[in-house]
């Protein structure tokens, strides 16, 4: 056999077995889907905020806004960046507000078992920040920060962006 | 009037910042290589660009039309074009790459002078095949197209009533850095190899480093999308 015909079946294998388990994955995998309405939402939506057992237990407050970031098990360069900049404006802005648990920060993968309704409850269309206010322990109104990915080439201004949302968000409430 | 000058030159940078992100870095680097691989004769260089450039605007247009007519929901369109488009990419790359490779070739069972007719018409064909090309790389939306396009691009549709020219000129913005740097390295490739009186040997390695990237831009793909390799 010539190095060219290797090459050549050694490449359409992986063609097939990519093809394979493809389908193989995707026919194991559930896809139900439906319509969503709004891209900032006021009113009751889905329970996502319920006050787990242990934060009754550490006597933390229920959290009044919780901060989404929401990605696919693929992560790019630019959602990566999304999550550090998101964390450290979080972070570094609202440090007491983390501690007494009035804000929540929380990484969700869409692709894991039991996350895909996000798609629907926040109409996502790509890794997405999204931010929650919280009332008696459900959800009053919700937000896409679809700035972040315009801000991404300018860190401060991303930092100064995320901190006035969540700020305006815990105000309000 | 200012709106919608406004938003068309927003529509054209929008289209330029998705194309200079790093994540569709990976089909600009196989388009590039598309459009350069006949450098010998600009004109085709030029054409090939062109091609590549409209066959984006178009799918833009169409998406965005079908969009804005809210004949399609936005999230559900974007995800499922997200989650197969890159998915199917990556084989489908390497079968094409494997062609420019001469390694699959078609097998017509027609008689003698029509095979010869198709034969002679088979590189018109691969320049005519940036169109389907850069409309096939346009459906493949990553985070940063998704993000631009669905959650900047069809908001200022909607808000300008512009159903029609702002995808065009989005469409236009994500093809233009890809056609501007294809034609600088052709024609800088052309002047050296002209230069050193080499431009066939050039050419011919040109087509061969084409068919390279699209095989190893379709082993990427499907490591990263199929198997989650990278993830």
């Amino acid at each position: 056999m010539t190095p060219k015909i290797v090459i050549k079946f050694s490449l359409l294998v992986f063609v097939f077995v990519s093809l394979g388990f493809l389908m193989t994955k995707e026919a194991s995998r559930d896809t139900s889907s439906a319509n969503g309405a709004g891209d900032s939402q006021s009113g009751e939506g889905p329970n996502v905020g319920s006050v787990p057992a242990d934060r009754a237990v550490s006597g933390k407050a229920a959290p009044r806004v919780v901060t989404y970031y929401f990605h696919t098990t693929f992560r790019c360069v630019s959602c990566r960046k999304i999550e550090a900049y998101s964390r450290e404006a979080i972070e570094r802005g609202f440090p007491h507000e983390l501690r007494e648990g009035k804000l929540e920060w929380k990484v969700i993968n869409v692709e894991e078992d039991g996350n895909s309704h996000f798609i629907d409850d926040y109409r996502l269309f790509t890794k997405s920040l999204i931010l929650v206010r919280m009332k008696d322990g459900k959800q009053a109104e919700w937000k896409n920060l679809r700035k972040v990915w315009e801000l991404l080439n300018n860190k401060e201004a991303f930092l100064r962006y995320v901190q006035e949302e969540v700020r305006t968000y815990l105000e309000a409430v | 009037m200012e709106g919608l000058l406004f938003g068309a030159g927003s529509a054209l940078w929008l289209g330029i910042l998705t194309s200079i992100s790093p994540c569709p870095l990976a089909t600009n680097i196989a388009a590039i290589s598309f459009i350069c691989r006949d450098l010998a004769t600009p004109r085709k260089v030029l054409l090939t660009g062109t091609l590549y450039t409209l066959g984006r605007a178009v799918t833009y247009v169409a998406l965005g039309a079908l969009l804005v007519g809210s004949l399609l929901s936005m999230p559900q369109v974007s995800n499922l074009l997200q989650k197969y488009m890159n998915k199917l990419l990556g084989p489908i790359l390497i079968l094409v790459g494997m062609f420019l490779l001469d390694l699959l070739s078609f097998r017509f069972s027609f008689s003698a002078p029509v095979t010869e007719s198709l034969q002679k018409r088979m590189p018109a064909w691969g320049m005519w095949g940036a169109a389907p090309l850069g409309m096939f790389f346009a459906l493949a939306f990553c985070p940063v197209s998704a993000a631009l396009f669905f959650g900047s691009l069809i908001p200022l549709s909607l808000k300008t009533g512009s159903s029609v020219i702002l995808p065009l000129l989005y469409g236009l913005g994500t093809g233009l850095p890809v056609f501007v740097f294809a034609v600088l390295i052709a024609l800088g490739a052309r002047s050296v190899s002209q230069a050193f009186d080499k431009l066939t040997q050039v050419e011919k390695w040109a087509r061969g480093v084409t068919g390279l990237i699209f095989v190893a831009v379709g082993i990427y793909f499907s490591l990263a999308y199929i198997f989650g390799v990278f993830s």
